[in-house]
C-alpha cells in the first residue's frame, strides 16, 4: 500500500476543504502593510503583491484545483467508458467510427482545441471540467476497447448469450462491472492530469477568472515576481507536485493490483 | 503490403483534411475575428471594416474561404501574415531553427536517457534500481514543465548565478563559434526542462516492452546457452527493441517543429510555440493554418519513413505495418 501517498491526499484534502475554518486570514483581504512578505509564523506560505496571505489563498484555491481535477476526471472517465465499451461490445462499424474519432482528438493539436474553446466561453469551474475533459477521454476509451475486445471472447459472455439472458442484463450486470478496474485506475490518474492541464491553462491566461483562485493561477502569478519572491509560486506548485505524484502513486499501484496495461500519456 | 501502406497514407491524409476543416471552421465561427479590435476603434467606419474584410478575403462564404485556402495550398502557397504582412513560410522560417535546435537536443537526450533507464529498470524488475527509476519516472509526469523551469531558474539564474535567467542570447553581440556557444549555454535550462518532464512516460513505456522481451522464450533460451548478461543485451534486447522505438522516432517527427508554448513563454525564447499562440490568439489564420498543415504533413511523413524503416529492419514486420 502507497501509505504515504494516502496520508499525504488526505492531509491535504481535508485542509483544503475544513482549513479555511480555522485559519483566520482571508484570502480576499487586501494588506498594504504586508506586501510581499517572506513566509513566517503570521504568514507561514507569505503574503502576494497585494498582502494577501498565501496559506489563506492555497487552502481556498485547492478547492478549486480539486474541484477541476475530479469533476474532468469523472467526465473523461465515464466518457471513455461508454464509448470505449459501446465500441468494444458492438465493433463492426461502431467501432470503426470509434477509432477515427479517437484518432481525430489525438492527432488535432490539444493546446489549440482548448484555445479554441476557452474563446467561445468564459472560464468557469464547468467550463474548465469541460474543456479539460473534452480532450483527455481519449487515453481511457481506447484501454477500455482493447480490454472490451477480450472480456467478449471470454466464454460465460458466450454461453449467456446462447442461454438467453437479455442483452441489456449481460451489458450492465456482467460485461460492464469487469470494465471497473480499469475506470478506476484511469480515474486516480485522470485527476492529477487535470490539475496539470488546468494549471497550464491558467499560465496561458485561460484558466480560472479573479478574483476566484487555484493552485494554476496562484503559481502563474507569482512569475512576475519570481527573482524577489520565491514563495508566491513556490507553495501553490508544490502542493500541484504533491497531489498530483501521489495520485499517479497510488494509480500505479491499483494498477499493479489490478494487472492491466500501463497507462500512458 | 504495400496496397496497406497506401491505405493507411490515405487514412492519415483524410485526417489531415479533416482536422484543416475543423480548425478552419473553429478560428472563423470564433466569436471574435481579427478585424474585432478594429470594430472598437470609435474612428472605423462600417464602410472601412467591409473594406478590411475584402482586402483580407473574410467577406466570403466560410466555405468558400476553405477551398481557396485548400487550393493555394495546393500550390503550396502558404499566404500572407494578416498582423506582420510577411509570408507565413517567411514567418515559420524565422522562428524554426531555435525551436528545431532545442527539440533535436531534447529528442536525442530524451530516447538516450530513457532507454538507459528503461532497461536498467526491466533488469532488475522489483529491486532497488527498479523501483527507484519508476519513482523517477513518476516525478517526471506530476512535475508541472513551468514550475519545474521557475525552481530552475530560481536556483541555477537567481540563487546560483550559473545560468542566464532568459532569452537566447546575451546583450553584447558574439560572432563565430562564441555566438553558438552562447547560444548553448543559454539553453541549457529550457532543453533540461524539457528533457525532465518527459523523460517518465518514454521510460515507463521502455520498461515495459524489455519486461516482455525479458519473459520470451527466446531469452530463457540464450540464458540456457550461457551467454554473457552482455551479449544479451547487445544481441537479444536492443535490437527486438528498435522497432518500436523506430515508430516512436517517426511518432516524434511533428512534435519536432511545435514550440513547448509554455516553455517559450517562460524562458523568453521566440520560437514556433510563442508564434501558434500569438496568431491563434489574433485569429491570424493563415499562420495557425500554415503550421497546423506543415506539423500535419511531418506526421505523415513520420508515419511513413517509420513505417518503411521497419520494413528494412525486419522482414517480418512486412506483414504486421497496417
Amino acid at each position: 500500500m502507497p501509505r504515504f501517498s494516502i496520508a499525504l491526499l488526505l492531509s491535504i484534502v481535508l485542509a483544503v476543504v475544513f482549513g479555511a475554518l480555522f485559519w483566520p486570514h482571508s484570502s480576499y483581504t487586501f494588506d498594504a502593510d504586508a506586501i510581499l512578505l517572506p513566509p513566517s509564523w503570521e504568514h507561514p506560505f507569505g503574503t502576494d503583491r497585494l498582502g494577501r496571505d498565501l496559506l489563506a489563498r492555497v487552502i481556498e484555491g485547492g478547492r478549486v484545483s480539486l474541484l477541476i481535477g475530479i469533476g474532468s476526471a469523472l467526465v473523461s472517465s465515464l466518457t471513455g467508458l461508454v464509448l470505449g465499451a459501446t465500441a468494444g461490445y458492438f465493433r463492426g462499424t461502431v467501432d470503426k467510427l470509434f477509432v477515427v474519432a479517437v484518432d481525430l482528438f489525438l492527432t488535432f493539436p490539444t493546446f489549440f482545441l482548448l484555445l479554441a474553446l476557452a474563446s467561445y466561453m468564459n472560464a468557469s469551474v464547468w467550463v474548465l471540467i469541460f474543456i479539460i475533459s473534452v480532450t483527455g477521454w481519449m487515453t481511457t476509451a481506447r484501454l477500455i476497447r482493447s480490454e472490451s475486445f477480450a472480456i467478449t471472447q471470454r466464454p460465460y459472455i458466450k454461453i449467456l448469450s446462447i442461454a438467453g439472458v437479455s442483452r441489456s442484463k449481460i451489458i450492465f450486470k456482467y460485461y460492464t462491472p469487469l470494465l471497473a478496474p480499469i475506470v478506476l485506475v484511469s480515474f486516480t490518474f485522470g485527476v492529477g492530469g487535470a490539475i496539470l492541464a488546468e494549471s497550464g491553462l491558467s499560465f496561458l491566461g485561460l484558466g480560472i477568472v479573479a478574483p476566484q483562485m487555484s493552485w494554476g493561477t496562484i503559481l502563474s502569478g507569482g512569475k512576475e515576481v519570481i527573482d524577489i519572491a520565491w514563495w508566491v509560486s513556490f507553495f501553490p506548485g508544490l502542493m500541484i507536485f504533491l497531489v498530483t505524484l501521489s495520485l499517479m502513486n497510488l494509480s500505479n499501484y491499483l494498477q499493479q493490483r489490478t494487472n492491466r496495461k500501463e497507462l500512458q500519456l | 503490403m504495400s496496397s496497406l501502406l497506401l491505405r493507411k497514407m490515405l487514412y492519415l491524409l483524410g485526417m489531415t483534411l479533416l482536422i484543416s476543416f475543423i480548425s478552419f471552421v473553429a478560428i472563423n465561427a470564433a466569436p471574435n475575428s481579427f478585424l474585432s479590435a478594429g470594430e472598437l476603434n470609435p474612428n472605423m467606419t462600417p464602410q472601412a471594416i467591409e473594406r478590411l474584410k475584402q482586402v483580407y478575403g473574410l467577406d466570403k462564404p466560410m466555405l468558400e474561404q476553405y477551398v481557396g485556402w485548400l487550393w493555394s495550398m495546393a500550390h503550396l502557397d502558404f499566404g500572407v501574415s494578416f498582423v506582420s504582412g510577411q509570408s507565413v513560410i517567411d514567418e515559420i522560417a524565422k522562428r524554426l531553427p531555435i525551436t528545431l535546435s532545442m527539440n533535436i537536443a531534447a529528442l536525442i537526450a530524451v530516447f538516450a536517457l530513457s532507454i538507459w533507464l528503461g532497461i536498467k529498470a526491466a533488469v532488475s524488475f522489483e529491486h532497488r534500481s527498479d523501483h527507484l527509476i519508476r519513482q523517477i519516472s513518476l516525478i517526471s509526469f506530476a512535475m508541472p514543465s513551468f514550475y519545474l523551469a521557475l525552481l530552475g531558474m530560481l536556483l541555477f539564474s537567481v540563487w546560483l548565478g550559473w545560468l542566464p535567467i532568459a532569452g537566447v542570447h546575451s546583450v553584447e553581440p558574439k560572432s563565430g563559434l562564441a555566438y553558438y556557444l552562447d547560444m548553448v549555454y543559454h539553453l541549457i535550462l529550457p532543453v533540461g526542462v524539457m528533457v525532465f518532464v518527459s523523460i517518465g512516460s518514454m521510460t515507463l513505456y521502455i520498461r515495459s516492452l524489455t519486461l516482455e522481451i525479458l519473459k520470451s522464450d527466446y531469452l530463457f533460451f540464450a540464458r540456457a546457452r550461457g551467454l554473457s548478461e552482455r551479449t544479451i543485451l547487445r544481441r537479444y534486447i536492443l535490437p527486438n527493441l528498435l522497432p518500436p522505438v523506430v515508430t516512436l522516432l517517426g511518432l516524434s517527427l511533428p512534435g519536432l517543429i511545435g514550440g513547448s508554448v509554455i516553455l517559450e513563454a517562460i524562458f523568453g525564447i521566440e520560437g514556433m510555440g510563442q508564434l501558434f499562440y500569438l496568431s491563434a490568439l489574433s485569429r491570424d489564420y493563415p499562420v495557425i493554418m500554415g503550421i497546423l498543415t506543415v506539423g500535419a504533413l511531418l506526421t505523415l511523413l513520420g508515419n511513413m519513413s517509420a513505417d518503411l524503416l521497419l520494413m528494412r529492419l525486419s522482414p517480418f514486420m512486412k506483414r504486421s505495418v497496417s
